[in-house]
C-alpha cells in the first residue's frame, strides 16, 4: 500500500471494501466480492431514489489506483461529511429522525428488491440537520428471509429511544459504553411495567429479549423459514408506527432556561451578538464549534453566514430545543450535539480506535467559548492553564468571554462552594492564555463587566 | 403457536437476565418470524375487510360509483 494511503479504522468489520484517505481525501474501495450488490444498487434504481431524496450520501466513481488491488472492484469517492457525530452525542429528536430515516431507507430498499444488511446508528450522520446513510455498501440483493439487520435496529435505535421517553434521558450515555447498542435483556429490565402492556414496545422489546434468552441454549433447526415481502415491509412498519409516537417532554433543566434567568439587559445581549459578529467577519471560518452553545443562540450567527458549525452542550435538553428549532426552520450549517467539555468522547471500540474521540475530530478552525469560562474555572475547580492548554488543542482561531467574579452568574456559582479561586482574575486569566495565544482583539461588553477576546493560537494546528 | 403462547404467558412471568457470551441470534430471528406472522395476518384481515367493505359500498351505490376502500 502506497504510503500516502490510509485505511480507516471504522470499516475494517465489512468485507465489502473499506474506507480509505489519500492526500486528505476520502474515498471507499468497493471489493469484488460487493460487485453484484453494488451494480444492482445503481441498475435498480434504489441509489438515484435514496440520493435524491437526501437519504443516502451520493458517490462518484474514480480511476484512481486502488489500496488493495486484489480484491478492488471500483474506488468511490463519497459526498464529504461535516463534522462526524457518534449516536450518544445526539439529542432525542436527532435518535428518531436517524431510526426514522433508517426505516424509510430499507422500506425504499424493499420496493427497489433490495435490503440493508445492517441498521447501525454509526451509519447515520448529518448533513444540513437531515439524517443521511454513509455507508453505500450496506445494501444487498433482497432474500425472503427474516431481515438480518432486525437486532440491530432495536439495540442502536429502539432501545435508547424508549429508554429516553420512558426512563430518563441520561440513559442515551449506553449507546457510549454499548457499542453495538444497547442490548435487548437490559432494555427490557428497564423499562417500566406498562411498556409490556403497549403490543409494540412488548413484542419488540420484551418478547424478543425473552426469546433471545429462550433459545440461546436450544438448537434452532436450520432449514430457512421464508418470510413474504408483505410481512418483512409489515414488520419495518410497525417499527415505524412504533417510533414515530415516541415522544420526549422537554423539562425545565439546569441550563435550558439560561437565557431566561441571565443577568444580561436586551442590550447588553444584542451588544454581544454584535461584537461576535465582528470576530466572525475577520476570521471568516469554514468551521466552527461553539462550546457550550446552549439552544444555539450565538452558533446561529455563525452558521448563517455559511460556517459548518458544531453547538455543543453538556444540556440534552437544551440541545434538544436547539435541534428542534433547526428542524423547524430548516436550519442549514448547524449541528447540536450533546458533549460534555469536562469528560468530552473518548476514542471507543476495537484498538481504542473504531470511533474517533472528540479531540481527533479536530482541530475546528474557530471555537466560541461564551458564557463557559466560569463553569470550567468556578464550576468544576479547572485552572485557566488546563483550559487554555485543551481549548489551543481544538481551535486555531477563539472567541472567548471573560465573565469577572463580580458577576451575578459566578456569584450564583460561588454561593455553594467556598471562594478558593483567588487566581480567577482578569490578570491571571490573560497571562494563562498569552501562552497558548496571541491577542487579536479585546471587546469589552456595552452594559456588563464581561469582556470578549478574539485569540489566535500561537501554534500552527 | 405453543412457541407464541408460551412467550406471550412468560413475558408477564420471567425477570429477563443479562449474558454474556451466547449467541443472540436465534432469538432475534425467530421473534421476527412471530411478528412476521401476526403483520402478515393483521394486514390479510385488513385486505379482507377492505374487500367485504368494497362489497357492500357496491351494493349500496349500484351505478358504479362506489370508492375502493
Amino acid at each position: 500500500m502506497p504510503d500516502e494511503v490510509r485505511k480507516l479504522p471504522s470499516s475494517f468489520r465489512d468485507p465489502s471494501g473499506f474506507l480509505f484517505e489519500r492526500e486528505g481525501t476520502l474515498y471507499r474501495q468497493v471489493n469484488q466480492v460487493y460487485k453484484e450488490n453494488y451494480n444492482l444498487l445503481l441498475s435498480s434504481g434504489l441509489y438515484k431514489a435514496l440520493t435524491d431524496r437526501g437519504l443516502l450520501v451520493h458517490h462518484e466513481e474514480t480511476d484512481i489506483p486502488p489500496p488493495d488491488p486484489q480484491r478492488a472492484y471500483k474506488i468511490i469517492k463519497p459526498q464529504v461529511i461535516p463534522f462526524v457525530s457518534h449516536p450518544y452525542e445526539w439529542c432525542f429528536s436527532e435518535l428518531k429522525e436517524a431510526a426514522l430515516a433508517t426505516l424509510k431507507i430499507q422500506k425504499t430498499a424493499l420496493s427497489f428488491g433490495m435490503s440493508l444488511k445492517d441498521a447501525s446508528a454509526f451509519n447515520i450522520q448529518f448533513i444540513d440537520t437531515k439524517p443521511v446513510l454513509i455507508d453505500t455498501l450496506s445494501f444487498e440483493n433482497l432474500q425472503l428471509k427474516p431481515w438480518v439487520a432486525y437486532r440491530q435496529f432495536c439495540q442502536h435505535f429502539l432501545n435508547p429511544l424508549l429508554l429516553v421517553a420512558y426512563k430518563d434521558f441520561g440513559l442515551n450515555q449506553l449507546s457510549r459504553v454499548f457499542i453495538d447498542g444497547v442490548p435487548m435483556s437490559l432494555a427490557s429490565r428497564l423499562l417500566p411495567f406498562r411498556t409490556k402492556l403497549r403490543p409494540g414496545v412488548a413484542s419488540h422489546v420484551h418478547l424478543h429479549a425473552l426469546s433471545q434468552k429462550y433459545f440461546s441454549s436450544r438448537k434452532v433447526r436450520a432449514r430457512e423459514r421464508q418470510v413474504r415481502l408483505v410481512s418483512l415491509a409489515g414488520i419495518v412498519e410497525s417499527l415505524e408506527s412504533l417510533v414515530r409516537k415516541l415522544d420526549f417532554r422537554l423539562k425545565k433543566t439546569e441550563w435550558a432556561n439560561y437565557y431566561a434567568e441571565m443577568n444580561y439587559s436586551p442590550e447588553g445581549f444584542e451588544a454581544k451578538k454584535k461584537i461576535v459578529e465582528e470576530f466572525l467577519e475577520i476570521i471568516k471560518p469554514n468551521t466552527v464549534w461553539d462550546l457550550g452553545a446552549n439552544t444555539g443562540v450565538f452558533s446561529r450567527l455563525a452558521s448563517r453566514r455559511g460556517s459548518k458549525t458544531v453547538a455543543f452542550d453538556v444540556d440534552f435538553v437544551a440541545v434538544e430545543m436547539d435541534y428542534r428549532d433547526c428542524l423547524k426552520n430548516s436550519e442549514k450549517n448547524l449541528l447540536p450535539l450533546v458533549m460534555d467539555l469536562t469528560n468530552p468522547s473518548p476514542a471507543i471500540g476495537w484498538e481504542n480506535q473504531e470511533r474517533k474521540s472528540l479531540l481527533e475530530r479536530g482541530p475546528t478552525e474557530a471555537a466560541m467559548a461564551l458564557a463557559l469560562l466560569h463553569h470550567l474555572a468556578i464550576g468544576n475547580n479547572l485552572p485557566f492553564s488546563k483550559i487554555a492548554e485543551f481549548l489551543s488543542r481544538l481551535c486555531r482561531w477563539l472567541m472567548i468571554e471573560f465573565v469577572p467574579k463580580t458577576d451575578s452568574q459566578v456569584q450564583r456559582l460561588l454561593a455553594t462552594r467556598d471562594d478558593i479561586f483567588d487566581r480567577y482574575t482578569k490578570s491571571d486569566f490573560e497571562t494563562e492564555f498569552s501562552r497558548s495565544f496571541l491577542f487579536v482583539r479585546v471587546a469589552p461588553i456595552e452594559g456588563t463587566d464581561r469582556i470578549l477576546y478574539l485569540m489566535k493560537n500561537r501554534s500552527s494546528i | 403457536m405453543r412457541l407464541t403462547i408460551f412467550l406471550l404467558s412468560a413475558l408477564f412471568i420471567l425477570p429477563m437476565a443479562g449474558y454474556g457470551y451466547i449467541d443472540l441470534g436465534s432469538g432475534s430471528y425467530i421473534i421476527q418470524l412471530i411478528i412476521a406472522g401476526f403483520v402478515g395476518f393483521s394486514l390479510s384481515l385488513k385486505i379482507f375487510w377492505k374487500k367485504i367493505k368494497g362489497r357492500f359500498s357496491k351494493k349500496a351505490k349500484p351505478d358504479g360509483t362506489a370508492d375502493a376502500g
